[in-house]
């Protein structure tokens, strides 16, 4: 009877061992690089603002600041694949969004407050 | 403990991580749909861009040191959010609540910052109806602060709940979900800063 208990017992205890495996997310080194990574990120951002040309540079580089985020704060490098896709669906859409109204609000506009 | 009390402990901690698993998945879902609210707003500040016909400007507005100290805040906030995370991970539940106060003390600041911006301009006449720029400027910057205090209230939420013994390494998923939340709304201002404050003096 014992035998017959244990077994799911062990097998219940290999599969909460697997699942914490896999949620145990990035390591203190990884933070410490993703905080560096945005703090700097942020600093040549604002210090770039007074160089001529630059302003196309800041597109690329908020992308980057935030992809950083989303990967090693959020942890997403190291989640399911179903949240990796569900956000960056999201992501994809804001973009579109983002796109599509900066594209058509100037379009036939006469509105002028 | 016999193997039928082991069994009936397993299941309730099976039980009790599936629910966070589905917590966990609502809030993805969530922080997806967010993108798109951010986009509309973000999306709509551009498309209007320029379109006032009288001042104030957002050149004679904005100002990009004071803002940037503010952004350096709420970054630091986001590093004190993983390291409660990290705590917990570990079972240093005192390490927890310290991490997550000085969140939300940190999140407080950025939001005392916001506030005395809002003023500021209201002082020199930029009201939310005044022109395009107060409309989209105040829309966006204003759902972002929002987003600010309902994480600081989440994570207090977490924070007292802690201080009643509640979150315990087992259920540290309670503090990583908070935590998604709130790197969400600092990867939203990674976003907002630069197209609101820094595309506005940044040179071509």
């Amino acid at each position: 009877m014992s035998t017959e208990l244990g077994k799911p017992v062990a097998e219940a205890h290999v599969a909460h061992a697997h699942a914490h495996e896999a949620e145990a997310g990035p390591s203190m080194a990884v933070y410490l690089l993703t905080a560096l990574a945005t703090f700097v990120i942020t600093a040549i951002e604002v210090l770039i603002v007074n160089i001529e040309g630059m302003r196309p540079i800041l597109v690329p580089l908020m992308a980057v600041n935030f992809g950083i985020a989303a990967l090693f704060y959020q942890g997403l490098w190291y989640e399911r694949v179903e949240y990796k896709v569900t956000f960056a669906v999201g992501v994809l859409l804001g973009v579109i969004t983002v796109a599509g109204l900066a594209a058509m609000l100037p379009l036939g506009m006469g509105v002028k407050w | 403990m016999t193997s039928k009390a082991m069994a009936a402990v397993a299941h309730a901690a099976h039980h009790a991580h599936g629910a966070l698993e589905r917590v966990k998945t609502g809030v993805w879902i969530f922080l997806a749909s967010e993108c798109i609210v951010f986009g509309s707003l973000i999306g709509t500040y551009l498309g209007l861009y320029g379109r006032s016909v009288s001042g104030p400007t957002p050149h004679e507005m904005l100002n990009v040191p004071v803002t940037a100290i503010a952004t350096f805040i709420l970054l630091a906030s986001s590093f004190t959010m993983v390291m409660a995370i990290a705590a917990i991970r570990e079972g240093k539940v005192g390490a927890t609540q310290g991490w997550l106060a000085l969140t939300i003390v940190l999140g407080l600041v950025f939001l005392g910052f916001q506030a005395k911006e809002y003023m500021e301009f209201a002082a020199e006449g930029l009201h939310f109806n005044t022109n395009i720029f107060a409309a989209t400027f105040y829309s966006t910057t204003g759902l972002h602060g929002t987003h600010v205090f309902i994480g600081a209230l989440w994570l207090l939420g977490v924070l007292v709940n802690s201080l009643r013994g509640r979150v315990t390494k087992e259920n540290a998923a309670t503090v990583e979900c908070a935590g998604l939340y709130w790197h969400f709304v600092d990867m939203v201002w990674m976003i907002i800063f630069p197209t609101i404050y820094l595309m506005e003096f940044a040179k071509p």
